[in-house]
């Protein structure tokens, strides 16, 4: 699991999971009950670094999914027939993980951990398909500062590489805990 | 940092409390480091489908042969 929101207790059943199954590197969006998934981008393990960009956005009545590697667009779905605003009304406290998923209930614990690296974790409130090229700037994302994100988490770059806490350079002020076992790795 | 931390107090929420904010996009580096994930029966929700596991359950190849799905 490379990102997981989930709710998934007492009736919620609002999330998003990006993962890789078979090969393949997949988005999975469900909201009030409709489902939605997105898979693409197959590459073997161990073949470099990539960068990925999903954006989800409404579009009268169905969210449109897009996934962008290294700034090209190579999935999307445009006939999910969900609503941005059924986000948002979970009542259940799961916190989301950056490289693993939550088992979905009050005790937060975290599981399917990511096998890799993961680096430059951005959440952004706007639709950034047109800066899709300009954020992969060639597999060395810069400065994300400009895309005001409301999470920014730069994996060890803003903690002199160290430690056990990911600092957060966006608005949201959530700085990470690792776990399971997670470090800082320079790649 | 919780769900409603995420969705429900923040600008990527997409309602009343934030109508302006129609989309969301995340972005991010991996390199995978070259081992499998660990399948699991719990379609669709984790990282493999129940037939995929049953799939890799009966690959010979697979670390996880002559597994149920349900071990998996």
């Amino acid at each position: 699991m490379i990102f997981a929101a989930d709710s998934q207790v007492g009736g919620d059943n609002n999330r998003v999971n990006i993962y890789r199954a078979v090969g393949e590197t997949r988005m999975f969006m469900t909201a009030e009950g409709t489902a939605s998934t997105i898979n693409g981008w197959t590459h073997g393990p161990g073949t470099g670094k990539h960068h990925y960009l999903f954006v989800f956005r409404q579009d009268g009545a169905d969210v449109d999914q897009e996934m962008y590697v290294n700034g090209t667009l190579r999935a999307s779905n445009t006939t999910s027939t969900m609503d941005m605003s059924d986000y948002g009304t979970s009542t259940q406290k799961a916190k989301p993980y950056i490289g693993a998923r939550n088992t979905g209930d009050a005790s937060n614990t975290a599981e399917f951990f990511f096998n890799g690296n993961i680096d430059d974790f951005m959440i952004v409130g706007s639709d950034l398909s047109a800066s899709a090229s300009a954020i992969y700037n060639s597999g060395t994302p810069g400065d994300l500062s400009s895309y005001s994100p409301y999470g920014w988490w730069r994996m060890g770059d803003d903690d002199g590489g160290t430690g056990s806490t990911i600092t957060d350079k966006g608005s949201g002020g959530n700085n990470l805990s690792l776990q399971g076992g997670a470090a800082i790795q320079a790649v | 940092m919780e769900w409603d931390d995420l969705i429900q107090d923040h600008p990527i929420r997409y309602n009343d409390k934030n109508p302006d904010i129609q989309a969301v996009a995340t972005s991010f580096m991996v390199k995978y480091d070259g081992r499998k994930p660990k399948p699991s029966c719990l379609a669709p929700y984790t990282d493999y489908s129940y037939a995929e596991a049953g799939a890799i359950a009966a690959d010979p190849t697979s670390p996880w042969h002559q597994a149920t799905p349900n071990d998996l």
